[in-house]
């Protein structure tokens, strides 16, 4: 009777994340399904793998509309601004963690504060600073922006992990003789690389899907991101949409984040939810 | 190798807990010191206070001679271990051992002849390339160990080291570290809240309670001269037992009334004790170390009626414990120098006493003790300090006996 009762438990449970699951993967599904067919093909059966599969989509927009610049473009926005992030915070979280100096508490808060403030309220002004520096439509405009609109949520989660490595360690290490910052890169740094590794892959995600920024900072061609690229792909150059071309281009601005996930999960979720504690 | 002292070393944190009241103490160069006392009696706080990782709210650090207040943690020279070892789990032993070293910028190849040979001396050669989690709670010791020698630094400090691992082990460990220290002659703080470690490792002793230093002398002195009530219940094991007793003259010499018997007080012990005579008809704390006494046949009359309730073999000798027809000081006795577990006490009298060989008793006996006078303690019930004691020194029980 209990046996039952708790099969039929567990059968709900996974019915469940089985549904939730569904609900997920299924604009996926669409999304590889609709890349593959051919423009005419699409009506009708849109919802069903065709049986007749084309690459040409991938070819096109990858040739034609510029998607390898681009790519090429995503990665270095994603990667740079992530890493300027990362090191960045890595050194406020550090000193957030580790130096006792007046203010300290309400500084911490104005910090994870601005991750309040959406990035378009600031892009006017950001905009006309990086004018005046004379940086639009050069390459570190939109990597300083990013990365700069990354450190508030790289500091709260690098100084979330930081604040749990024992004080021991460090207390041990200045009596070695150890100076700040050789306790810095020899015990905090190493001690922090699942949360330092889960920091990067999260920044270099929202770079790497961030519209606004390189739209407006990078203004020219050779420039052009994924996602702008595929927001001037969404309406059509001829102004009909060629869905399947569309979904060749998400599917290729959408795989690298898969297998970073895919590789990564487990490496991702314990430097999220792990303390430094040991 | 250097000399240490703390003076009138206080320490109050910001949220008003007063950690240190002023102690005063004093290392000779070379010379192995114990911190005692129970958690929170400050003994930590004046170990960090000398490593430089605790500010003194005033008072002083000395090195050498030197004030060290304004001096930073890293440059005093001092190395210390610590409870949980303070390892860095990323890194090998070897670079655990050698970190130390490449702080203070030692050559690359001074540092590898280093690190050998201690790893030799402390039989952790085979442990050098292993990260700490692969190593035993004993290992782990010894490589913290390792990192405070390898620096040869002028004071050593210990906070508890051997309080994470098993019983035989921390037994060993005593030893050798004691063995190292003797070797090295490095003048070494060592904290501890056991006092089987404090006893058999110092050369002196601190007694600590509630920031203050209680009593600082040999193990020896403390064990048969303790200053106080706390000292005296705080060492030996079983610890002192204590009674309310009052002394009586009654023309042919001194008495000590416990309960309804009277324990008379040989001659030579007035001389020992030359205060005692001006407490009769006073009543005072009287101290029975647990091989002070005897146990009657249980139809004796002479001695202080009593009836078992407790008998614990330990193989070759036994602990029998003894509900006695006299009260215990509680509460305020002894000036709230008494433990808290004695304050707490219901003022029912109870000897625990050591006896050589197999059962003696058996838990429900009626007997009688028989105490022996020469090895009674007297302590005044006002204030908890020993009554003077002939032999001693003036002001030796409560200070430094060694120069």
């Amino acid at each position: 009777m209990r046996a039952a009762r708790r099969l039929a438990a567990r059968a709900g449970e996974h019915g469940f994340l089985l549904a939730v699951a569904l609900v997920s993967l299924f604009p996926l599904y669409v999304m590889l399904v609709a890349s593959f067919q051919r423009a005419t093909s699409l009506s009708g059966s849109g919802l069903l793998p065709t049986l007749d599969p084309t690459f040409e989509n991938y070819t096109e927009v990858w040739n034609e509309f510029g998607f390898d610049r681009m790519f090429v473009n995503s990665t270095i926005l994603s990667l740079s601004s992530a890493a300027i992030a990362v090191l960045l915070a890595a050194g406020a979280a550090y000193g957030f963690t580790r130096f006792r100096f007046a203010g300290r508490g309400v500084l911490l808060v104005v910090l994870i504060g601005t991750m309040a403030i959406p990035p378009i309220v600031v892009i006017v002004p950001l905009f006309v600073m990086m004018s005046d520096l004379g940086l639009v439509n050069e390459m570190s405009s939109a990597i300083i922006v990013q990365a700069g609109l990354n450190i508030p949520f790289a500091t709260f989660l690098l100084f979330t992990y930081m604040r749990d490595l024992p004080d021991e360690l460090f207390e041990a290490a200045e009596v070695d003789g150890a100076s700040r910052w050789r306790q810095f890169v020899e015990i905090a740094l190493p001690m922090s690389v699942p949360a330092l590794v889960t920091t990067m892959v999260i920044c270099a995600m929202y770079a790497w899907n961030e519209l606004l920024i390189p739209l407006i900072f990078w203004q020219t061609e050779q420039l052009a991101t994924l996602m702008v690229g595929l927001a001037v792909l969404a309406p059509g150059r001829s102004g009909a949409q060629d869905i399947p071309l569309l979904m060749a281009g998400v599917t290729i601005s959408v795989l690298p984040l898969l297998v970073v996930f895919l590789i990564g999960r487990r490496a991702l979720v314990r430097g999220l939810v792990e303390g430094g504690e040991r | 190798m250097a000399s240490v002292a703390l003076r009138d070393a206080r320490k109050v944190y910001p949220n008003g807990v007063e950690a240190l009241c002023g102690i005063d103490l004093k290392l000779a160069d070379g010379e192995l010191v114990v911190l005692v006392g129970s958690s929170g009696c400050g003994k930590t706080t004046a170990l960090r206070a000398v490593a430089g990782l605790e500010q003194l709210s005033s008072g002083s650090v000395e090195i050498d001679g030197a004030d060290v207040g304004a001096t930073a943690a890293a440059d005093r020279d001092v190395a210390m271990v610590f409870q949980n070892y303070g390892l860095y789990p990323h890194m090998s032993v070897a670079r655990n051992v050698a970190f130390g070293l490449r702080a203070r910028r030692v050559p690359r190849a001074e540092q590898r002849e280093r690190v050998l040979r201690i790893a030799k001396a402390l039989d952790i050669e085979p442990l050098l390339d292993r990260k700490p989690r692969e190593l035993s709670g004993g290992q782990r010791q010894r490589v913290a160990m390792g990192r405070a020698l390898v620096r040869d630094p002028r004071v050593f400090l210990m906070d508890e080291p051997l309080s994470n691992l098993d019983a035989r082990l921390r037994v060993q460990m005593r030893g050798e570290i004691v063995r190292i220290q003797r070797e090295l002659g490095t003048t070494t703080i060592y904290v501890t809240h056991d006092q089987v470690e404090a006893m058999t490792m110092g050369q002196r002793v601190a007694v600590m309670d509630r920031g203050r230093i209680l009593q600082l002398a040999t193990p020896e002195q403390l064990y048969e001269m303790p200053a106080n009530v706390f000292v005296a219940r705080f060492m030996g094991s079983p610890p002192i037992n204590l009674l309310l007793g009052e002394i009586v003259s009654d023309g042919v010499g001194l008495a000590c009334r416990l309960g309804e018997t009277l324990v008379r007080l040989p001659e030579a012990l007035a001389i020992a004790w030359p205060d005692i005579d001006a407490y009769a008809g006073r009543e005072l704390i009287v101290g029975v170390r647990p091989d002070a006494f005897e146990l009657g046949s249980p139809g004796d009359t002479a001695g202080l009626p009593g009836r078992v309730y407790l008998v614990e073999l330990l193989g070759s000798e036994s602990l029998v414990h003894v509900e006695v027809e006299a009260r215990a000081p509680k509460g305020d006795d002894g000036g709230g120098m008494l433990p808290a577990w004695d304050a707490a006490g219901d003022g029912q009298g109870r000897l625990s006493g050591r006896f050589q060989g197999a059962r003696r008793a058996v838990a429900g006996d009626s007997l009688t003790l028989v105490l022996d006078p020469a090895r009674l303690e007297f302590f005044d019930r006002n204030s908890g300090d020993a009554l003077v004691r002939a032999a001693v020194p003036e002001g030796a029980a409560n200070a430094a006996t060694r120069p």
